[in-house]
């Protein structure tokens, strides 16, 4: 084979080499994680959990969650609880909150959610602290709650789920529909 | 005359309440501060208040308590107690229980309203000596 030949095949195979490097190369995106000591990071995060013989659960989705595995704990991004175990039946969606495994979580921004039947939610700035054990929780700015018989908006919502109460304070507004 | 046609009938008159606070524990509700409920075109106005809701959770019953006040289009009425009771329509005045209605004036212990009839029953009370006062005020010939 000719020496020109053998150049000529060379070069191709360089510049296929190139190629393929490049190639591989940009499928590979810049991931930085920030890890804290303690802490793992996951993004597009999901996980359920049966907490106990009676197939209480909760399930956890969030954009992102900064996990604490000393501290059983999640600081959470655009994050949805469902949470059953005892009289407690929530579903809870916010901007941001922190979640301690089972004992309480705090959210903060714009709240949604369903807690025993009745929907629930805050003004943009509102916040959610809800104690897993005692099984109360405090819903804090522009709340307002609907069930099938009406409408009841206040400043604040205290939650006693074990005696079933609701205490609605500040500027109480409640539409009874009574079809 | 069949319940059906008659529920068909009944008019549904949504309650806007306004206070300051409510407690709610299983189908009552004790409504406190400010209390104002809004039913048609009554108005009622006492310093608290108890709901007791029916089955889904509908108003049955409404127990103010403390400077009731009821305004309803010609009809204002003052006690120290009234008791609305929805599916009657009907509210019950007691303690030392006042009403105007247009130019006439009522007095008694016990009052009862009967809204979708426009009556009403005056009871003297169970003192001896209780009495009722009205003063109706005769219309005018050309009126």
């Amino acid at each position: 084979m000719g020496r020109n030949k053998k150049f000529f095949l060379l070069v191709i195979f360089i510049v296929g080499a190139v190629v393929a490097v490049s190639l591989f190369k940009s499928d590979k995106t810049n991931v930085t994680i920030n890890v804290k000591k303690d802490s793992v990071v996951i993004n597009n995060f999901e996980m359920a959990k049966v907490v106990d013989e009676k197939n209480n659960f909760y399930k956890l989705n969030a954009d992102q969650a900064v996990l604490n595995r000393k501290a059983r704990s999640a600081d959470l991004v655009d994050f949805v609880l469902v949470y059953k175990k005892g009289s407690t039946d929530l579903t809870a969606s916010a901007d941001k909150g922190f979640l301690e495994e089972e004992v309480r979580m705090d959210a903060t921004g714009k709240i949604q959610g369903v807690i025993n039947g009745r929907d629930f939610e805050t003004g943009e700035s509102g916040s959610f602290h809800y104690d897993f054990e005692t099984e109360t929780g405090v819903l804090d700015g522009d709340v307002t709650i609907t069930g099938t018989e009406g409408t009841i908006s206040s400043d604040k919502l205290f939650i006693y789920n074990k005696t079933k109460s609701l205490e609605f304070d500040g500027n109480v507004k409640i539409l009874y529909k009574n079809y | 005359f069949s319940a059906e046609t008659e529920s068909a009938d009944k008019e549904i008159v949504p309650i806007h309440i306004e206070a300051d606070k409510m407690v709610t524990i299983g189908n009552k509700s004790i409504i406190t501060g400010n209390v104002v409920v809004v039913r048609g075109d009554m108005t009622m106005k006492s310093d608290e208040m108890e709901v007791t809701a029916a089955e889904g959770n509908q108003v049955k019953e409404i127990y103010s308590k403390g400077n009731v006040r009821i305004e309803d289009k010609d009809l204002l009425a003052l006690s120290g107690f009234a008791r609305l009771y929805q599916d009657e329509q009907k509210v019950v005045l007691t303690d030392n229980a006042k009403v105007w209605k247009g130019d006439n004036y009522i007095e008694g212990e016990k009052i009862t309203l009967f809204m979708e009839s426009n009556r009403l029953f005056v009871d003297k009370g169970d003192n001896k000596g209780d009495r009722i006062k009205i003063i109706i005020t005769p219309q005018k010939e050309n009126e």
